[in-house]
């Protein structure tokens, strides 16, 4: 099947192929004006990115190319103009626009983030919860706290500290069957706070604390504080606890 | 051949007879002024990442006291449980038990407020005496301090008065 080229005037673009002269056509803004009801019909394409060939398009003067059905990688490719091959039958010119469409991309792929970001704001997070609360059944405890009105509260004796050291490994424990997550609060007598969680919920504990600051050689007088909060309403107070004892910071 | 049977015979009853003497010299020396020495080694006590510290025992609180019109007096009971299942797992020293009221022993609703009394041992906890009781050392059962939360004002307002308590345990330190 053979197209020829019409050579208008007002032809506002042109293509340039390695083997091919210049061929000039209508941008798709000058399409737009030349038919603005859009009734003319694509017969093909010309260009680059294109496979199955449909005929000839004849340029004059002995010089023809293969013309092609209208089918491309629309990531690389796209429609740069419209070809007049006859009253209203036009091929179309098909260019690399790979950086057009690359940045199209980006562009869709920072407003899917922005969209993402903004869904998890709304929706309600899990950032109350303390990320170092790990599944923890301390050895051989006995935790028989089947009752819903009662909280089981871990007492603490003596805490042992590597001195010079603001690692404790003490598990900060949320017996598997309370109806409560608890926060822990850990502080010198004088009121300054070496330690607090985040919200653990039953069954977990953190068991590797990172204190404020490192202890030295020493015995220091501290509280170990349990605030507990309601399972179904995190921000409502439930009953707590607080046991007073020694952390012993010794040299290993 | 007999020298060495005569030999060998002499060696047995030397190996036989040896002792006896060696008890007798120690014998003949006492008593014997001697050290012996008294260690504490404390090199694996502490926690590390892979054996961090455990609790040492498990107190039971009541997670929430709530009054309803047919429930005015409700039990507030403080318990003392076994840690682990280790024979003698409970604490080895004693603990004294105090309470704290986040209101003053009121409960609140907004600025409407309602009395109550939380009674530990016949006494009414208050901000000056608030001690709930004690805990001997080295239990052998499961051990309750008894308490019970007796609502005494009459609510003007529907709605929900709250308080929370906050329960402290120290450990004794004779």
């Amino acid at each position: 099947m053979q197209a020829e080229y019409v050579r208008n005037k007002d032809y506002d673009k042109h293509y340039i192929s390695k083997t091919y002269p210049l061929i000039r056509y209508y941008s798709r803004k000058a399409m737009k004006k030349k038919y603005p009801k859009a009734d003319y019909i694509v017969m093909g394409a010309i260009g680059d990115g294109l496979k199955e060939k449909v005929g000839d398009f004849v340029l004059g003067e002995n010089k023809q190319m293969s013309y092609y059905t209208l089918k491309y990688a629309r990531l690389l490719y796209g429609i740069s103009g419209y070809v007049e091959i006859g009253e209203g039958k036009v091929l179309a010119v098909i260019k690399r626009k790979t950086v057009r469409n690359l940045v199209v991309l980006a562009g869709t792929c920072i407003s899917l983030f922005c969209i993402v970001f903004a869904f998890m704001q709304i929706l309600p997070s899990n950032g109350y919860l303390d990320e170092n609360a790990k599944d923890y059944t301390p050895q051989g405890v006995v935790n028989n706290n089947t009752n819903p009105n009662e909280i089981s509260l871990p007492g603490y004796g003596d805490v042992l500290i590597k001195a010079d050291t603001d690692k404790l490994y003490l598990a900060l424990y949320n017996p598997a069957n309370n109806p409560c997550y608890f926060k822990y609060i850990i502080k010198l007598k004088n009121g300054d706070s070496l330690y607090e969680s985040k919200l653990i919920p039953p069954g977990k504990a953190v068991t590797e604390v990172q204190l404020n600051h490192k202890m030295k050689k020493g015995q220091y007088d501290i509280s170990i504080e349990i605030q507990s909060f309601d399972l179904k309403n995190k921000e409502k107070r439930m009953n707590g606890g607080k046991t007073n004892t020694t952390l012993i910071a010794r040299e290993s | 051949m007999k020298k060495i049977k005569s030999v060998l015979l002499s060696a047995a009853a030397l190996t036989l007879v040896a002792p006896l003497f060696a008890v007798s010299a120690n014998a003949a020396d006492w008593p014997v002024n001697g050290s012996t020495p008294v260690t504490y080694d404390n090199s694996n006590s502490i926690p590390d990442p892979d054996n961090p510290g455990n609790p040492q025992y498990s107190l039971n609180i009541p997670s929430s006291i709530v009054f309803t019109d047919t429930a005015k007096s409700v039990k507030a009971d403080v318990t003392l449980k076994k840690a682990t299942t280790d024979v003698g797992a409970y604490p080895a020293f004693g603990i004294d038990v105090t309470v704290a009221s986040t209101n003053a022993f009121k409960l609140k609703m907004g600025n409407d407020e309602l009395d109550y009394a939380l009674v530990y041992d016949g006494k009414s906890m208050n901000a000056t005496d608030n001690t709930v009781g004690s805990f001997a050392a080295n239990l052998t059962s499961d051990t309750t301090i008894q308490g019970t939360a007796n609502l005494i004002g009459t609510a003007t307002k529907t709605g929900t008065y709250t308080d929370t308590l906050t329960y402290t345990f120290t450990k004794k330190t004779n």
